[in-house]
């Protein structure tokens, strides 16, 4: 009996193969969308899982506001480790680690750029899981300068040479090669190349509970519960915190509380980080969980829309199935046999419509990896349970698809069918309706939602920063040019091609540092905290940042030594009427004076608000890392950056030339969330695509009952003009309905989204406009399409339809 | 094998109820040939629809071998349907997709019969019907004359006790319907109890006996030598 039931699904599909090929296509278009999502979702989600001890993991973060500076940090102070061991018997093991960005490493004559140099306490062996190729697992942190390298990195210094017992240089100091560790797996919140011994750093022993430089991981006992030590481990900050925050700010803890101030330690789940926390000092850009909300929302759209579609079509050839049910019933065959019968059915088309999926998951899932930097894939052979899970899932989405149409067609009554009598029965219609308004609706919520996405990611591109960072191209400088810079800088500016160059701490985009300052003479002196850089004076011509008040720094920055510019946002947040010419006082008691007021620009990322800045002249004494920016002239860039790399050459010493773009730098920062809106928006188009071809078939299956009635009209000699614009008054009905129901939706979903960034665009009506007017022209045009191919049709076949 | 007593089919639609048929007493012994002839919308098919157990009745009695059905499930009415009784239509009614051998095969399937069985009870009928040469045919490539012996095949692959035929000439020229009426006449008298609507008085002649149905009513019972007078 089965092989009869696939025998006739076979010769179906080769009878209407237009038919079959849309649907077909349509589910595994779903099948694989579906699939790619899901993976993408399940490599998200198993983010630092491999860590044997994960789920007893937590990071301590710090959550502070003083003086209404809200402060979320992902570090913690030096003391933290050691202090919860000591304090907190449930502390089964703490550990610190701390990154040293873009640092220049060499051995013999090899030397190369590195920027995952990490310091770690020794203990973090015991904290996370890291495989240990060749060395000592327990003791290779212990003693200052050692370093454990990756396997990858001690391939890139060493070749086949066994690297233990060597030595890296790093700056002055050399430090001596106790392990090999496997690379850290690609789904890590942090990846290190290099663990040297947190020993080496002077600063790691300091017992400052207020500076948070560390990033602190710990395991929390097996029995012990994680909610019963958050309430425990604010003791700490009265214990440890309270006294030094009196030497420093002059005030306890009570009195830092009732002033508004705020401080608590907030413990993160290891697990979670990668998608909830999005701290400063963070030590990649995190996922987002919304996101994981959004892509399954789609997944699921996407596989609902491709079932509909199957049962839309599956009631559109109903008719023409419904001579078939009659003749088999008056035969012998029972409901059960035929509801068997259609299941069968659509199971075979689901079972092709995932095999073809898989074929399709295969061929995409390079281009996606590509894409996304990730390595997904499907583990066919790691995995026994996959084979028969995807026969599951092609099982359930034939019963999902075919349950609705095995039931309607099963139902026909062989006496009526027979006959040639109408087959509607007064209820099947209404299903299809709704069906199709479910459709529309579907369909309206995405269009609004990738209209959002595209528009906030335009929004974003093309943002006026407050800064210019066209025509810019940075050259870092390491230690060892530190004492070159100015000469270099000279130079540069005699090429003619180059319009101005500056020297600068804080490339825009980058983590900024705080301090506190006090704004002198003023009734009230509150500490302010606000963010900090260093420039020389031709930071303004070059960034082309607008002066709002005031002047910029000097040439000769030594006589503006003691000179201060702030941004608008800063000059707020002080409190001075006039700030100009007004002291601040900083650490250490030094007194600055205010000489210039900027234009708030976006230093940080679009994601964060515009904070309080304030820049120092940046003279001889450099800060440990300088940034060297430089505004060419639009032309004959290749020319110039010829002339650039020839006077670096000469005063660099051997140093690698390695220039990049602004806008390049600018675009990483945004690059996350740009690729994640784009795999969205393929989605959604997608998604789309698959609900006009369903519209599609709905209009076939409407204009098919007419066929006949059609084709007699036009025996009779009349148009089917009247016939045509009722269908599409019907259609336009159904589109209208959806839209009513789906914009609530969409103005919710988007809006949630768009809270995500703190400069956004607007959810304008005008969106939601253009997505109802694009769902009447779907409506319009797949029932003109189909009104025409009946139209057309010979009057003779068409009475013989059936 | 079939009685009935006051039969009444009644139909309803939003408008109007139409009494399809009204108080048929009617008695069909096993072996019998009947024709039943009547103007068109009298009930013809509506009756044979019943007696075949595709409708339930909405009044009366119906046995079946003795057995009270008019009440039945479609599930019981198919079970009983499938062992005992075959169909021919005036539209043949052949399953498109399906080959000539596979649409006889189809009620066989339903059955349950073992393949080598069906295989040898297929070719037997084709064989008997003059169709073998076609057996890998589709009914579109089939004239039609050759798509009625088809169904007439089909109608008598399992050997059912009851033919039921509605207006199986109806849609053949004489020729190809002659044929037909042989079939039915000697499947008669192989045994087979028949039932057969029709419009033509030379097809009813072949019946042993005429029942003749006047809105819903059956009006005369006339036995084949009554007829003749
Ligand atoms: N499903 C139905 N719903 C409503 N009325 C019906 C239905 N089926 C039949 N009828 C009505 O019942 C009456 C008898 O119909 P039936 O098909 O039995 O006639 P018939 O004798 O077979 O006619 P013909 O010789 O034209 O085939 C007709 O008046 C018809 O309109
Ligand atoms: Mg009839």
């Amino acid at each position: 009996m089965i092989k009869n039931y696939f025998k006739i699904a076979l010769r179906n599909i080769k009878k209407h193969k237009g038919y079959f090929f849309i649907n077909i296509m349509g589910l595994s278009l779903g099948i694989a969308s579906c699939l790619i999502i899901s993976l993408w979702v399940m490599d998200e989600l198993s983010y630092d899982r491999y860590h044997k001890k994960s789920d007893r993991i937590y990071r301590i973060a710090a959550h502070s506001v003083i003086q209404n500076n809200v402060s979320d940090l992902a570090t913690s102070c030096a003391p933290m480790a050691k202090t919860l061991k000591k304090e907190f018997h449930e502390v089964e093991e703490a550990a610190r680690i701390r990154r040293f960005g873009d640092q220049r490493v060499q051995y013999e004559d090899k030397f190369f750029k590195e920027k995952k140099w990490f310091y770690a306490d020794n203990e973090i062996f015991n904290v996370f899981t890291i495989p240990m190729i060749s060395g000592d697992a327990k003791g290779a942190l212990n003693k200052p300068y050692t370093v454990v390298l990756t396997k990858s990195i001690a391939e890139k210094y060493f070749g086949d040479d066994n690297p233990l017992g060597k030595s890296l240089t790093l700056g002055k100091s050399d430090y001596k090669i106790t392990g090999i560790i496997e690379d850290v797996p690609r789904n890590s919140h942090i990846h290190y190349d290099f663990l040297a011994s947190m020993e080496t750093i002077n600063d790691s022993r300091s017992p400052n509970f207020i500076s948070s430089n560390y990033h602190t991981y710990f395991v929390l006992k097996k029995d012990a519960s994680i909610d019963d030590f958050k309430d425990k481990v604010h003791t700490l900050i009265e214990k440890y915190a309270g006294p030094q925050v009196k030497k420093v700010m002059g005030i306890t803890i009570k009195q830092f509380y009732e002033s508004g101030g705020e401080y608590e330690y907030i413990l993160q789940s290891l697990t979670d980080i990668h998608l909830t926390s999005h701290l400063r000092f963070e030590h990649e850009a995190n996922g987002n969980i919304t996101y994981i909300y959004i892509f399954m929302i789609i997944a699921i759209a996407v596989l609902l829309i491709a079932c509909i579609n199957f049962v839309n079509l599956a009631s559109a050839r109903s008719l023409k199935r419904a001579r078939e049910v009659g003749v088999r019933k008056a035969i012998g065959s029972s409901r059960k046999d035929l509801i068997k019968q259609f299941l069968t059915e659509s199971f075979f088309m689901s079972l092709i419509a995932t095999g073809l999926a898989l074929i399709l998951v295969q061929i995409v899932l390079p281009v996606f990896n590509n894409f996304t930097e990730k390595e997904l894939n499907i583990p066919y052979f790691d995995n026994i349970f996959l084979f028969p899970l995807f026969i599951g899932i092609a099982f359930i989405i034939g019963l999902l698809a075919g349950i609705y149409p095995a039931f309607f067609l099963s139902s026909f009554k062989p006496v009526d069918v027979l006959k040639g009598r109408s087959i509607r029965k007064p209820g099947s219609i209404k299903i299809q309706n709704l069906l199709v308004v479910f459709q529309f609706s579907v369909s309206i919520i995405l269009i609004i939602g990738t209209m959002v996405v595209a528009k906030q990611m335009n929004y974003i591109q093309n943002k006026n920063l407050g800064f210019d960072r066209d025509q810019i191209i940075l050259l870092p400088l390491d230690g060892e040019m530190h004492t070159n810079v100015w000469p270099l800088k000279q130079e540069l500016s005699k090429i003619p091609g180059v319009l101005s160059a500056t020297v600068l701490s804080n490339l825009m985009g980058n983590n900024f540092g705080d301090s506190v300052y006090k704004p002198v003479g003023l009734e009230k002196e509150e500490k302010k905290l606000i963010w900090r850089m260093s420039a020389d004076s031709d930071y303004l011509n070059t960034y082309k940042i607008k002066l709002s008040q005031g002047r910029f720094f000097k040439k000769d920055t030594l006589k503006d030594r003691n000179a201060v510019i702030i941004n608008e946002k800063a000059a707020e947040s002080l409190g001075f009427s006039n700030p100009i010419g007004q002291k601040l006082q900083g650490g250490r008691n030094q007194e600055f004076t205010i000489i210039g007021i900027l234009k708030n620009f976006h230093f940080e990322s679009l994601q964060q608000k515009i904070k309080p800045l304030i820049i120092h002249p940046l003279g001889q004494g450099l800060s440990n890392s300088i940034h060297l920016s430089i505004r060419l002239s639009t032309n004959n860039i290749q020319e110039n950056l010829d002339s650039i790399k020839k006077v670096w050459a000469g005063i660099s010493n051997q140093q690698p030339f390695n220039y990049s773009f602004f806008n390049d730098h600018f675009a990483k920062i945004y690059l996350k969330e740009q690729k994640t809106g784009k795999i969205f928006i393929v989605f959604t188009i997608l998604a789309i695509f698959i609900a006009c071809l369903g519209l599609f078939a709905l209009s076939s299956f409407v204009i098919n009952q007419s066929t006949k009635e059609i084709g007699i009209r036009k025996v009779l000699g009349a148009t089917i003009l009247e016939i045509y614009s009722s269908l599409v008054k019907k259609f336009i009905k159904w589109a209208l309905i959806a839209n009513i129901i789906a914009w609530p939706f969409a103005y919710l979903i988007m809006k949630n989204w768009l809270k995500e960034f703190a400069y956004k665009t607007d959810l304008s009506i005008n969106l939601f406009l253009i997505a109802a007017l694009m769902t009447l022209l779907i409506a319009i045009v797949t029932v003109t399409f189909q009104s025409i191919r009946a139209a057309t049709l010979n009057p003779v076949e068409a009475i013989r339809y059936e | 094998m079939i009685e009935t007593k006051n039969l009444k089919k009644i139909y309803t639609t939003e408008e109007v109820e139409t009494t399809a048929l009204n108080n048929v007493n009617l008695k069909v012994k096993e072996g019998e040939f009947i024709a039943i002839m009547g103007p068109s919308g009298c009930g013809k098919s509506t009756l044979l629809n019943i007696l075949g157990l595709l409708d339930n009745p909405s009044e009366g009695e119906f046995f079946f071998n003795g057995e009270e059905v008019g009440g039945y499930s479609e599930k019981q009415r198919t079970n009983l349907r499938k062992s005992n009784i075959g169909f021919i239509f005036q539209s043949f009614n052949l399953i498109d997709e399906l080959t000539v051998y596979e649409n006889i095969e189809l009620p066989l399937l339903y059955q349950k019969v073992s393949p080598a069985e069906r295989k040898t009870k297929v070719k037997a009928v084709m064989e008997k019907l003059n169709i073998l040469p076609r057996k890998n045919h589709f009914p579109q490539q089939l004239s039609g004359g050759q798509q009625q012996r088809v169904a007439v095949a089909r109608a008598i692959v399992t050997k059912p006790k009851m033919i039921l035929a509605d207006e199986p000439t109806g849609n053949l020229d004489s020729e190809n319907g002659d044929e037909v009426m042989d079939l039915l006449t000697q499947l008669h008298e192989e045994g087979t109890t028949i039932i057969m609507v029709t419009h033509s008085p030379s097809n009813a002649e072949c019946a042993q006996r005429i029942i003749n149905l006047f809105d819903g009513h059956i009006i005369t019972e006339n036995k084949k030598e009554e007829f003749h007078l």
